[in-house]
């Protein structure tokens, strides 16, 4: 026989199992919009029955709210931060290899292309007037242009490179705050679940920050069956339980290349074993920082080759003007130099700091080998200039070195930074200097010295990619085509992204409408218990106040 | 599948962002009518972009080239042709004034005549181009003639064999020489004296020095502290110079020795003065490991004393050869005396190594009248010009006279020396004609008439000239018109790369605007309502 009290009993479980379901659904509601969230459902089951005498069966006793629980499918979790490790490192590249296209600015009518073609004309000008003061002027402010052109591109890529230096910084620290936080989530997950139960909420914010750590650095994840929670980066341990490891990034007290800038990091774990970004924002960051060749080349690639195609022709026109004759009778004057040198202090810095900060050194004997005293200049030069290239390749560390001809020998000296580049101060001073005329005797008229320099721009041999406006269409669409990659993977990413998250959405996310007529059924449901109730309190009223009053 | 409310607008909002995209970029294309805003647009057309636009930017100063050539032919040919219509009407003058009938006050009338045509002739050779004498060679600063009619220049730059050539480019690799030579067109006497025919000329290039080198084994795990490895290098002119080398440090018995540092020690000896080894003597390992101490140029080099560690064997080097130009006819005094006035304000020309003098011999009189004065204006005046003892002259009353360069131990490089004698100063046209103006003056027939044969040679030679002009007119006009087919050709396909489709462009931004809006209107449809609104 049951209680007199058990079916208000079963009226209360129901009216309390139904407004919790009501407060689960009110959160939802309340964090439709809410990053991470995760909808949550209160999941219900039947009290024990109590077991009637013999063959009666078994009598219900209520409803108990057994658990609330999160709807989320952890596989496209892991999809998710599969492709969102992705997504992070081409939209860095892309926003990187887009800032250096911004930098070269071709092809436009402003670029490096047209500072040239605008120096050569000149320099045609030049020799149908060599004595013209006006037409040397040109000449100059024509030079000048190429310099300044030079110059700010070189200065662009080096700022450029120390920005995602200090970006590199930034994601480190931030990839550290992440790390730190999951691991203080953990604690917190860990001491909520030791009774058994799941700590909704706060695994959201846990979840949340692993989606945006994934972003950053590629991740490798799992929780083991005690309910610890461990993320490995990169070969360490980025989060093991309640602790996390600190990466940190480490000045370089050599340049890794020698167009680089000046003090860029290098990231290690803190205990000070190394770090090989494998994926992620930090991967492309440091990719942008340092590559020089591969299929993800860096702004050192870009600087490398530009301060390649800035030396090379600055050699070959500071060699044939300096043999020439200006129109103070004077030869061995250099277009170019750097910093405002003249010709003679930037002689000097060369033979004395010129390699590595250090002294020059002299290889004439390996330059002049095979030349000889009755072959004519042409075939000397190019004998020299084939084993100019030899002694470059030939020595190790030299490859990306220049080998210049110094009073009258020739030396290994350091390529010169398009950073640095400048015209001469002999010309810069005076415009009699430039030297249009080969010989002293074509003195005033001669301006095939003029020509010459003019024709360096047809001079396919210049260059391993040909002529200098090959070099730069090469270098250009080189560029391009490294751009367009990082776009299109940037944009097939994305939307692959999209897709992931759309479907994570559909499971996890909340729907008003579906809130809504949830409502609905629980709100019917709590009315009815509430009238059972009702109903069993008539019933007592009945059996309390008229019971025992016949006669009265 | 399941769809959330923010499912809904996050695609609504993603695939606004699209449309826009791609209204974003045809807008841009619309605005500054090209294709292709960034090398990424399209890799390829891009670095055509590139290639054409350099293109038609030679091209352009190719075509400023060729008109600028056109117009400095055009000049020379408008002055070559008024030469020959000038000459032409000095034959007839002449003819007529050859004829036996005419007085000598008649043709003094006509030598007024001739005398302006003379004056014409040597106006014609000093015309310019915007400032640039024509026919002056390089020294286009210069009219060609002073008003008397001699050379206003340094006729040895302009000789025949290797007349100054000014060039245009007007191609890649095409060059057009504009240049005519004045001395062509107007000839030049060539002057015969003892001068020019006993003092030598010519080019000659001598041997380069070799170096003297110390070369041996290096031991980098001896101790060479205790040596002595001080070298002395002599240059054969200076007294010689020792550098001492910091052996102190060097004691390889403990930790081996580095090549660097034993160069580098080496590099660093210092002779006292702060000038160091290295700026006299190349210092390095060869291939075979052995340290190689080489002179820069002619001298020796050599240790102090023997070192006992370092046992490098010495090469002597072997200085340059001078350049000698002299001449195989003898001088004696008696020739110099009796031609004396020959070596009056004679010019030479002397090249050594490039650097190039003009120099003027007995500009003051007394004229020389022995060999040994002649040697020793030359000597005086060659000092002045390249410093003492670069250039020597010697010769003997009865010998060659000799011009030399001297050694030059300390640059060690091979010396070139070029001597002319400059041996023409007047105009051989203009000289004919000053005779023929001088006999019409006193009527001398015979003069007269003699100048017809030679007038016919001055204008067959401005014929030719004026022929090789035209020519050269001709392919210039050629030039100009490939230049011109060319630039509508790269022009075209620079527009092909790179220019956008206009009409096209609209049509696809036309229809992205279609989309948007249908996107917009749909959207809100579906943001719009919700259960909510319809539960009461």
């Amino acid at each position: 026989m049951a209680s007199t009290f058990s079916g208000l009993n079963i009226a209360k479980s129901g009216l309390f199992a139904q407004q919790r379901a009501l407060n689960v659904l009110s959160h939802n509601i309340a964090n439709a919009n809410t990053e991470g969230y995760t909808r949550q459902r209160v999941t219900m089951e039947a009290y024990r029955p109590d077991m009637l005498p013999g063959t009666q069966g078994s009598m219900g006793t209520g409803v108990d709210t057994q658990s609330i629980i999160q709807i989320r499918d952890e596989f496209l979790d892991f999809k998710y931060r599969g492709e969102n490790v992705k997504l992070g490192e081409w939209d860095t590249r892309l926003d990187g290899m887009e800032t250096i296209e911004t930098i070269f600015g071709e092809p436009s009518d402003s670029g490096i292309r047209k500072l040239m073609d605008e120096f050569y004309a000149s320099l045609q000008e030049l020799n149908k007037n060599p004595e013209s003061l006006t037409t040397r002027a040109l000449v100059r402010q024509r030079a000048i242009a190429v310099t300044t052109g030079l110059g700010s591109m070189g200065t662009a890529l080096k700022k450029l490179q120390t920005d995602i230096n200090f970006s590199v910084e930034v994601t480190t620290t931030q990839i550290n705050g992440f790390s730190k936080q999951i691991a203080d989530l953990n604690k917190v997950i860990f001491g909520a679940e030791a009774t058994g139960g799941k700590a909704n909420d706060l695994r959201d914010q846990r979840n949340l920050l692993v989606d945006k750590l994934s972003e950053l650095i590629d991740i490798n994840y799992f929780e083991d069956d005690m309910g610890r929670f461990y993320i490995n980066a990169s070969g360490g341990a980025l989060v093991s339980h309640f602790r996390n490891d600190e990466l940190i990034t480490v000045k370089r007290d050599t340049k890794l290349h020698e167009a680089d800038a000046l003090y860029l990091n290098d990231v290690q774990w803190a205990s000070g074993s190394s770090f090989i970004a494998s994926g992620g924002q930090l991967k492309a960051l440091l990719d942008m920082q340092n590559n020089i060749e591969g299929d993800k080349k860096g702004v050192p690639f870009y600087a490398n080759k530009l301060n390649e195609f800035t030396d090379t022709l600055t050699n070959e026109f500071n060699r044939i003007h300096s043999s020439g004759f200006n129109l103070s009778a004077n030869t061995g004057i250099n277009l170019f130099t750097i910093n405002g040198m003249s010709t003679q202090e930037y002689n000097q810095f060369l033979l004395t700091e010129g390699l590595n900060s250090g002294a020059a050194l002299d290889v004439t004997d390996s330059i002049i080998v095979g030349t000889s005293p009755t072959n004519t200049n042409e075939q000397n030069d190019k004998i020299i200039v084939k084993n100019m290239s030899l002694v470059l390749k030939n020595t190790a560390g030299y490859e990306n070195k220049s080998v210049k001809f110094i009073n009258g020998r020739y030396f290994i000296t350091d390529r010169m930074d398009a950073t640095t580049i400048t015209l001469s101060k002999d010309v810069q001073t005076d415009l009699n200097a430039i030297a249009t005329a080969t010989k002293k005797m074509g003195l005033p008229g001669d301006g095939t010295n003029a020509l010459r320099l003019a024709t360096v721009r047809n001079n396919v041999e210049l260059y391993a990619w040909g002529s200098p406006d090959d070099f730069i269409k090469s270098l250009v669409s080189n560029l391009g085509v490294d751009t367009q990659e990082a776009a299109r993977m940037s944009k097939s990413q994305s939307l692959l992204l999209a897709q992931v998250e759309n479907s994570r959405q559909s499971i996890s996310g909340v729907s008003l409408d579906e809130e809504m007529s949830e409502m609905v059924k629980f709100q019917h449901a709590y009315n009815a218990s509430a009238r059972v109730m009702t109903a069993l309190d008539e019933l007592l009223d009945t059996v309390i106040s008229r019971l025992g009053l016949v006669g009265r | 599948m399941r769809v959330t409310n923010n499912m809904m607008v996050d695609q609504l909002r993603r695939n606004l962002l699209l449309t826009q995209q791609s209204m974003y970029t045809k807008q841009d294309q619309l605005a500054t009518g090209k294709r292709i805003q960034r090398a990424s647009d399209d890799p390829i057309l891009s670095s055509k972009v590139l290639k054409y636009s350099s293109d038609i930017s030679a091209l352009s100063q190719y075509e400023r080239n060729t008109t600028d050539a056109l117009s400095w032919l055009e000049i020379t040919e408008s002055a070559v042709y008024d030469n020959v219509k000038l000459l032409q009407r000095a034959r007839e003058l002449t003819v007529q004034a050859a004829n036996g009938t005419n007085t000598p006050s008649d043709t003094k009338k006509m030598s007024l005549e001739m005398d302006g045509l003379m004056k014409q002739l040597i106006s014609n050779g000093n015309m310019n181009f915007a400032g640039r004498y024509i026919f002056s060679g390089f020294e286009t600063n210069k009219p060609l003639f002073k008003d008397d009619g001699s050379f206003n220049i340094d006729i040895s730059q302009l000789t025949i064999d290797k007349p100054p050539v000014t060039e245009y480019e007007v191609g890649i690799g095409e060059n057009m020489n504009i240049s005519s030579n004045g001395l062509e067109l107007y000839g030049f006497n060539l002057i015969t004296d003892t001068f020019t025919n006993k003092v030598p000329v010519g080019v000659v290039k001598g041997a380069p020095a070799t170096q003297s080198v110390l070369n041996g084994a290096f031991a980098l795990n001896q101790n060479y502290s205790a040596d002595n490895l001080n070298v002395v290098r002599d240059d054969g002119v200076n007294p010689p110079v020792t550098f001492t080398v910091n052996s102190a440090l060097m004691n390889g018995t403990i930790y081996p020795l580095t090549k660097e540092t034993v160069l580098n020690a080496y590099r660093n000896a210092d002779d006292g003065l702060g000038n160091k080894l290295s700026s006299v003597a190349d210092i390095y390992y060869d291939a075979s490991d052995k340290l190689v101490i080489k002179n820069k140029a002619y001298g020796a080099i050599t240790l102090t004393t023997a070192a006992v560690n370092f046992t490098p064997t010495a090469t002597t080097g072997v200085n340059t050869v001078e350049a000698v130009v002299s001449t195989p006819t003898t001088i004696t005094d008696a020739e110099v005396l009796a031609g004396t006035n020959d070596f009056l304000n004679k010019e030479m020309v002397i090249t050594i190594n490039g650097n190039r003098q003009k120099i003027a011999l007995f500009t003051t009189p007394p004229p020389p009248t022995t060999v040994a004065n002649v040697i020793t204006e030359m000597n005086a005046k060659f000092d002045l010009a390249f410093g003492p003892g670069n250039v020597v002259a010697t010769g003997v009353s009865g010998g060659a006279i000799s011009i030399a360069t001297g050694n030059s131990p300390q640059n060690g490089q091979a010396p070139t020396l070029s001597v002319e004698t400059i041996r023409a100063t007047e105009s051989s046209l203009i000289n004919d004609m000053k005779v023929v103006y001088g006999a019409m003056l006193i009527g001398d027939q015979a003069t007269i008439s003699s100048f017809l044969g030679k007038i016919d040679v001055h204008l067959n030679n401005v014929l030719a000239i004026q022929t090789d002009i035209g020519a050269r007119v001709n392919r210039m006009e050629l030039v100009v018109n490939r230049i011109a087919e060319n630039t509508v050709t790269y022009t075209r396909q620079l527009s092909d790369a790179q220019d956008a489709d206009i009409s096209e462009v609209i049509m696809t931004l036309k229809n992205s605007e279609n989309v948007y809006k249908s996107a917009l209107s749909v959207g809100a449809r579906v943001i719009q309502p919700t259960l909510l609104d319809f539960l009461r």
